[in-house]
């Protein structure tokens, strides 16, 4: 596949991956609210085929638990982790087979998705709804991440349709689509960039940008006149995506936020591809880009090969694992080797110092799989690992065990996130006390 | 690529304990033709890819029910172009420029087996927004695409600048100092270099400026030319072959802001001119078709946005259309942009329009259920979107315009023609990637190393090959679609010979080979098709079976009941697969499906996971006997299966109707049965040959027609 013609002439020759920078007042985003506090931001971790709990659950509640072998990876980062045991995501279950698709719909929606190809059925997801909370306040509402855009022939899961198995984000009934492709995420975020442009030009550039998506309103409403009720659903759905990006580009302020070293975004494989994602994510909020994200690390069910840290055989055929120890013997590897990579965002969130605290600690990241064990296919029990402390409003460096529904959480955490929300997902009860 | 298995575990049934949980009976799994026919169609219940569902036709609002003579159409929501359609109309509507911004988007969802289903294909923010940058670097790079011989341009803004910025389409050399570009000389020659510009006197000179080649001066010139009236400067230089760098310098800047003196030097582009023809690629060459000429811009705008539009939104545009694009294009020019930059913008609104984004297709009551012809141009874009899953070509237009296109022999002499065009391609990769699964063939397909140590990327490579190849000789060669099941031709290379115990062939490529002395027939004993419907370390009777019911006959089965346990089957030495399987025939409650799926999977039993063909199993003989679904007439193996299945009213049928979901992008329902009928009847003369099929698609009114909806209160 050709690469179109790059415009940003300052990214220069590829000079490896970035890490965490320095946090300088001259970066301080434009539109922060100091007034209110730290900018909170939320982020969602996803993997799939769940989880070998027999490494993963601590042995001992409190805060002086021990790291099991999952886990040990988050050594550097124990204080500022929140490890959660017994949290029920039921709206999980149904009569009927297909787990992935369900529990990957409901992961953090909590809501029972409807089972259909075509009728598709969820709820609002947390991050959209801080999304829409923040308004304008960032230029990108949300980030969307995955590794996998997800194959098209034949069925998902047992007459799910695919839109369940590869999104974790939605509005209502509509999935959020997620960029598999970091060039494409990195441009996304900071193309607007060109530190070589004035702000007269920015503010051209910005004035051409709105009289192009000004024009295509006016089109598209005349082209919905013209329409039956079906296809004027169609043109609405471009309506709003158009109205959506002038809101954003008549909001974004002409000045650059933030400066940026060169960023090479290729990748041969899927280890690079997922740090390149976790880079992407820590410059996103860093730059005050957005603050809220959410990451698939492969989608539902997902067979992706781990041979290359010499467990093969297929991630989704080995957590079919029929409680053999050879199959355990892998999963706790895979298992463990995804926890190094949220081990890898996290130390870099931990290390990006902020005015009042580090970026960690102005977060709160939820990492969790669709389903507990990958054999049982069970939605109760989830793993459920939490990170950042959300500006101080979060318990960490605990094993806490409840017995409660994991919409209880996200009803908490939306509650803390600055949202006036009384109930979350389907099943909510009471925020939870984290 | 990164795509998962389609099939989780939860669909491969395998060994069960007991079945603790089962709930109701395995009833109304089997959803046939016949039965839709026969009831109302009552029979059909989810939306399983490839079901007759009889809320399918005419895109979720069924017009009539079969029993009455009234024949409708019916018609397809307004459909978004996929990332394929995409791609390719982008390649086509540009002359062939390389570029494929939409691999970038997000999968298309997908309905009915197909990624180009109308109802499922919708706009959100982030694909806007992707689409936007698409059409801004699409822009970029045709303007910039000038091919080998003749002109090359390259704009000052994006040089190399060390002093100075971008002003209105200029780069203002605000003192000493140059701006240099970079251009691939691909020969050696005599060229002219060109330089657009126009200088700011504030001195008793008039601006001086220099042109470089890789820092060596060819040539000083004053430059008289003021804002107003920008001119072209022109030098000879003699090139080599190679990456040039071409700088333009101002020598004598003059500022003082005590007296108000200002003097610069305002570059547009460079030019390189081997004085030779246009080459083919010279896409800037053909957007552009004419020079502005000063005070009177609009028009080569009008000219410009005229010819694109036309193309882009594949129809005739109307004078109120492209009045508001020379509108858009002409305010940005007055506010300071250059010509060619006020055009760009135009040309970005063109490609993000929703007339570009989608096939619009209009009634001219939108309320009313009466069908009515579609005009020429849309009929011309399902034709091209059908066969070449891209927009109309010079001669598709050309019968639209002529009003020519609703005839059935013009319409039949352009499938002919067209399938024959290499673009029809896309039929293989599109619509046989998915309905014969050619697609699913990855590196995701995980095999146990230690069972298939043969099993690498190279194999997959040729086995995916033979699949597309094989299709490919449907679209021209007359063969009956049949012979999908029954050839005993298909196409090799050495390792695939080797891999099917064929003798080797000459050669690294692939050659058309017999298999009358093999036991193989057709795509079904393929092994691209059974490494797909297998399990990494056994084979996968379920799948296979279930693949055939869906994809071969149209009689999709139920998914499993509540609470069954669904593994896939150990490898055993001392228990085939068949053995194993048992279960499903022994158990009543599971026997009502698996009655249909099993046998047809069992008959490809000969056939291992990587699609070597076997003996033995579990220790003995296979045995691959069954019989077709519903009691249906017996086979011994896969040979006698795929006979009796090419010989089937069902395939023949299931065939038309895979074809028809892809060609409208709607899923097939009860109200298309007559005209189903019609066309199994028309494309039955030539025993189903492709293009009879396509003609007779293409000539029925269900794609010739379309009507309106009644609103829902």
């Amino acid at each position: 596949m050709k690469r179109a013609l790059s415009r940003r002439a300052f990214l220069g020759a590829g000079a490896g991956m970035m890490l965490s920078l320095p946090w300088l007042e001259a970066m301080m985003p434009r539109k922060a609210q100091a007034a209110e506090g730290p900018a909170l931001r939320f982020l969602a971790i996803y993997l799939p085929c769940g989880i070998h709990m027999a490494d993963w659950t601590p042995s001992t509640e409190g805060a002086n638990f021990t790291l099991p072998y999952i886990l040990e990876p988050l050594a550097d980062v124990k204080s500022d982790i929140l490890v959660l045991s017994g949290l029920d995501n039921t709206a999980g279950e149904f009569s009927a087979p297909g787990d992935h698709a369900r529990g990957t719909g409901c992961f953090l929606s909590c809501h029972l998705v409807n089972l259909s190809e075509t009728d598709i059925q969820n709820g609002t997801t947390i991050d959209q709804l801080y999304a829409d909370h923040l308004g304008t306040t960032t230029p990108l509402p949300s980030l969307l991440l995955g590794t996998a855009g997800g194959s098209n022939v034949g069925n998902c899961d047992s007459g799910y349709s695919c839109a369940y198995s590869r999104n974790i984000s939605w509005k209502g009934n509509t999935p959020m689509p997620k960029l598999t492709d970091p060039a494409t995420a990195f441009d996304l975020l900071f193309a607007g960039f060109d530190p070589n442009a004035t702000a007269a030009e920015m503010a051209r550039r910005k004035a051409r940008r709105l009289s192009v998506l000004d024009y295509a309103l006016s089109d598209a409403q005349a082209l919905k006149a013209k329409l039956g009720q079906t296809d004027q659903v169609k043109v609405e759905e471009y309506l709003d995506s158009v109205r959506e990006l002038e809101l954003r580009v008549q909001a974004e302020s002409t000045a650059p936020a933030c400066e940026l070293e060169a960023f090479d975004p290729t990748f041969g494989d899927y280890p690079t591809q997922v740090k390149l994602m976790m880079d992407i994510m820590v410059l996103a909020m860093q730059c005050d880009r957005t603050r809220a994200i959410t990451f698939m690390m492969e989608n539902g069910g997902s067979n992706r090969d781990f041979g290359f840290i010499g467990a093969p055989g297929g991630h989704h055929y080995l957590s079919h694992h029929n409680n053999l120890q050879e199959n355990f013997d892998k999963l706790r590897v895979i298992d463990r080797w995804e926890i190094e990579q949220v081990a890898y965002l996290l130390n870099a969130m931990k290390n990006s110092v902020e005015a009042d605290g580090s970026l960690l600690d102005n977060s709160f990241v939820f990492v969790g799989s669709e389903i507990e064990d990958g054999n049982s296919h069970a939605h109760r029990n989830m793993p459920v690992l939490c990170a950042g402390s959300l500006g101080g409003t979060v318990t960490t460096g605990t094993h806490t065990v409840v017995d409660r529904p994991l919409d209880d959480l996200f009803l908490a955490v939306g509650q803390k996130l600055g949202m006036d929300i009384t109930s979350y997902g389907q099943n909510s009860t009471a925020p939870l006390d984290v | 690529m990164q795509s998962e298995d389609t099939r989780t575990g939860a669909r491969t049934l395998g060994v069960f304990a007991s079945l603790v949980g089962v709930g109701a009976l395995c009833s109304g799994c089997y959803i046939g033709h016949d039965s839709a026919r026969a009831d109302g169609g009552s029979a059909a219940t989810a939306d399983d890819s490839g079901s007759v569902d009889d809320d399918a036709g005419s895109s979720g609002d069924a017009g009539e029910t079969e029993g009455d003579e009234i024949l409708d159409p019916g018609r397809v929501t307004l459909h978004r172009l996929n990332r394929a359609e995409y791609n390719n109309t982008i390649r086509d509507l540009f002359w062939g420029l390389e570029i494929t911004p939409a691999d970038d988007f997000p999968a298309d969802d997908h309905s009915y087996g197909f990624d180009n289903i109308a109802d499922v294909l919708s706009v959100t923010p982030l694909l806007f927004e992707l689409y936007e940058r698409a059409a801004v670097d699409v822009i970029d790079l045709a303007l910039t695409s000038t091919g080998g011989g003749g002109t090359q341009r390259s704009e000052a803004e994006n040089g190399t600048a060390d002093v100075g910025s971008a002003q209105g389409g200029f780069w203002a050399l605000t003192s000493v100092g140059q701006v240099a570009m970079s251009f691939e000389v691909a020969t050696e020659a005599d060229y002219e270099v060109r330089v657009r510009a126009y200088g700011q006197q504030a001195g008793a000179d008039l601006p001086q400026m220099e042109v470089l080649v890789d820092g060596v001066s060819i040539g000083t010139v004053d430059v008289d030319a003021v804002a107003a009236a920008p001119e072209e400067y022109a030098f000879d230089a003699h090139l080599i072959a190679g990456t040039r760098s071409i700088a333009v310098r101002f020598l004598n800047d003059v500022y003082d802001p005590d007296l108000g003196l200002d003097q610069n030097l305002y570059v547009d582009w460079v030019e390189i001119d081997d004085g030779g023809p246009a080459g083919p690629d010279d896409v800037r060459a053909k957007l552009l078709t004419c020079e502005p000429v000063v005070g009177a811009e609009a028009e080569c705008t009008r000219q410009v946005l005229a010819a694109f539009t036309e193309r882009a939104w594949r129809r005739p545009v109307t004078t109120a259309e492209i009045d508001a694009l020379v509108e858009l294009a002409e305010s940005a020019r007055l506010d300071g942009d250059s010509w060619e930059d006020s055009v760009k913008l135009a040309l970005k609104t063109v490609l993000v329009s929703p007339h570009f984004l989608f096939r619009v297709e209009l009634d001219p009551d939108p309320t009313s259920l009466t069908a009515h012809p579609l005009t020429d141009h849309e009929l011309a874009s399902r034709l091209s979107y059908f066969l070449w899953s891209s927009m109309p070509d010079d001669e598709l237009f050309a019968s639209a315009n002529a009003a020519t296109l609703h005839d059935p022999d013009e319409l039949q002499a352009h499938v002919v023609r067209m399938l024959a065009d290499p673009k029809s391609e896309a039929l293989v990769a599109n619509f046989a990637g998915q309905w014969l699964y050619s697609r699913a063939i990855g590196t995701h397909l995980v095999k146990d190393p230690a069972l298939f140590p043969e099993y690498d990327e190279e194999l997959l490579t040729s086995m995916r090959t033979e699949m597309e190849m094989f299709f490919r000789s449907f679209l021209t060669e007359g063969r009956s679609l049949r012979e999908l099941l029954t050839s005993e031709t298909t196409y090799v290379d050495a390792r695939l010979a080797a891999h099917y115990g064929l003798p080797i062939p000459e050669g690294t490529g692939f050659q058309e080979v017999s298999l009358a002395d093999a036991p193989r027939r057709g795509i079904l004993t393929q092994a691209g098709l059974m490494t797909v419907l297998s399990h990494p370390q056994v084979t996968s009777p379920v799948k296979r079976g279930k693949w055939v019911l869906e994809q071969l006959l149209c009689l999709p089965p139920s998914p499993p009941p509540p609470g069954v346990d669904v593994q896939p089957p150990e490898p055993d030495p001392d228990a085939s697969v068949r053995e194993q399987l048992e279960q499903h025939r022994a158990d009543p409650m599971c026997a009502a499906c698996h009655n249909n799926i099993d046998p047809l999977g069992l008959g490809l039993e000969h056939y291992d996971p990587i699609g070597r063909y076997r003996t033995m199993d579990g220790g003995k003989p296979i045995d691959a006997s069954g019989n077709l679904p519903n009691a249906g007439p017996a086979f011994s193996d896969a040979m006698e299966m795929v006979d009796l299945l090419a010989q089937s009213e069902d395939f023949t049928t299931c065939t038309v109707r895979h074809t028809l979901t892809y060609a409208l992008g709607r899923g097939v329902g009860a109200a298309d049965i007559p005209y189903v009928e019609d066309i199994v009847v028309q494309a039955g003369a030539s025993d189903f040959a492709l293009e009879d099929l396509v003609i007779a698609i293409v000539t029925s009114d269900m794609f010739r027609m379309r009507r309106g909806e009644e609103p829902s209160p």
